[in-house]
């Protein structure tokens, strides 16, 4: 009776090679949604976070960031002053355009070191996920081969069955050992 | 904590069923494993123990190595060695196979605990590993609404443990190795005499089902969790052999079985604290299903008939 090898191994072969364009396409994935996290990162750090406050400190500039607290209404009238010569000597330093200035270039220079890092990361996770996978998969199938082409031969008899499983567990050794002991049809 | 402001209808969702199938890939690898072993004619009790062997090993290579397929395929071997232990006792020596399987068993709730202890100075849990099994997206199904939460996005071995029931199908069924196992497993004597040797085939079987149950161990320590902990199968080995006696020694009605006990797992999980239900009697609900199960819920299983039964070769 002819069987149809083809079929069926085609069959077979179809799944694995589906997951493997599934692991290949989720790392991918992977490295994407790392790239958006870090625009996600860098949009927020662009953002203005004193926002809420911009009215008040154009305010504080001009007369003194202490007179937009009313602490004390009567003492108000004789403190603002002084509080604003003293605010207006600290405001005119300009802390915001300083501060801003710095904070651009150390968040620029951290994101792209966070990038980096990231990129360095997953490629470097890609490698050890592609390789191990590649080396599991190598090994299950070296295995089952081992024990198909072993099945007829002198090693299959030679030794009994408990130490042919465990050949077969260490089936490199296994392959090693086959020259050694020729080739026989049962 | 009872949580009223949670409803029961909150936790009955699509979540559910999509942890539900998380929790049931160890027991479905294991299963499998099962399945290969009984169909030969080897009761294989000692899945649990294989099971934890599988996670240790799978935890503390992938530690070690920094690479979880390393821990993986150490888990695997070593899944595979335990068993064959089994298998020397059990096909070579005759010895009772229940008990063979129960000393596994016993020797997997110790044997990682003092080499956790010399290895890391702890007996109950190994250091988290670096670097985990990947989640797979699949590219089209995860930005399909329902089915993206039940199928769109898993670890690389719920897919595998999914796969491995038609292969099993087509290996116990239409392949010439599946027909020798199923002799072997049904009349050894008659499996001899048209020239197979009964010895190998049942060494095989029982070598298979702790390569799966292995994989199914290494499952909850490096893909489902990130580390070893005691007792990190929880019984799930046993709960596999149900599913097998569940699924009739088939490997579809298994894959169901396994299904039902996954989400029934995920379901306590889920319902801890929004019934007011103490948290212990909750954690019990699987087992308990699992016990109505085998008192005969769905009618008698049909055993291989040389199941659990040494046999003797002829000289």
């Amino acid at each position: 009776m002819k069987k149809q090898p083809t079929k069926h191994s085609l069959l077979i072969l179809l799944p694995a090679i589906l997951f493997c364009l599934a692991v290949v396409l989720s790392t991918g994935n992977t490295v994407s949604a790392a790239e958006k996290d870090v625009s996600a990162t860098s949009d927020l750090s662009k953002m203005n976070w004193d926002e809420e406050e911009s009215s008040e400190e154009s305010q504080s500039k001009e007369n003194g960031a202490l007179s937009t607290v009313n602490w004390d209404e009567e003492e108000d009238t004789e403190d603002e002053p002084e509080a604003g010569k003293e605010g207006s000597n600290l405001t005119a330093v300009g802390w915001e355009d300083e501060d801003t200035g710095d904070d651009n270039e150390s968040t620029e220079g951290l994101q792209t070191l966070k990038q980096e890092d990231i990129d360095k990361l997953e490629s470097r996770e890609r490698l050890i996920h592609i390789s191990g996978f590649l080396l599991f998969i190598g090994y299950i199938i070296g295995g089952i081969l081992t024990a198909f082409i072993t099945r007829n031969r002198k090693i299959a008899l030679a030794y009994p069955p408990e130490l042919l499983i465990l050949l077969h567990t260490v089936w490199p050794l296994e392959l090693f050992l086959l020259p050694f002991f020729g080739k026989t049809n049962r | 904590m009872f949580d009223p402001r949670v409803s029961m209808w909150e936790v009955l969702d699509l979540e559910l069923i999509a942890s539900g199938l998380r929790l049931s890939t160890p027991l479905i690898l294991a299963a499998l494993g099962g399945l290969f072993s009984e169909r030969a004619g080897v009761v294989n009790i000692a899945l649990d123990g294989i099971m934890i062997f599988g996670a240790f090993t799978g935890a503390v290579v992938a530690y070690e190595t920094s690479n979880p397929w390393l821990g993986l395929l150490a888990a695997l071997l070593l899944g595979g060695l335990v068993a064959h232990v089994h298998g020397i006792a059990s096909i070579r020596y005759q010895a009772d196979q229940v008990v063979s399987g129960t000393a596994i068993n016993l020797l997997a709730i110790g044997v990682p605990a003092v080499i956790a202890n010399a290895l890391y100075n702890s007996t109950t849990v190994t250091p988290n590993i670096e670097l985990m099994l990947p989640i797979i997206h699949i590219p089209i199904i995860s930005s399909i609404p329902i089915l993206s939460t039940l199928i769109g996005k898993y670890s690389v071995l719920v897919f595998f443990a999914f796969a491995m029931v038609p292969l099993t199908w087509f290996v116990i069924y239409k392949t010439s190795f599946g027909l020798r196992l199923r002799a072997v497993g049904e009349n050894p004597e008659a499996a001899e005499t048209a020239g197979i040797n009964v010895y190998l085939m049942r060494y095989y079987a029982v070598w298979i089902s702790g390569l799966l149950a292995g994989l199914g161990g290494a499952f909850l320590s490096i893909a489902h969790g990130s580390s070893y902990v005691n007792n990190i199968s929880a019984g799930r080995g046993f709960i596999a052999l149900a599913a097998l006696i569940f699924g009739r020694y088939t490997p579809k009605l298994t894959l169901l079985g396994c299904m039902m006990f996954g989400i029934a797992d995920a379901f306590q999980i889920r319902v801890q604290g929004v019934i007011p239900i103490p948290v212990q009697i909750i954690q019990m609900f699987p087992y308990i299903l699992t016990m109505i199960v085998l008192a005969g819920l769905i009618g008698r299983a049909q055993v291989p008939a040389a199941d659990g039964i040494p046999y003797t070769q002829e000289k």
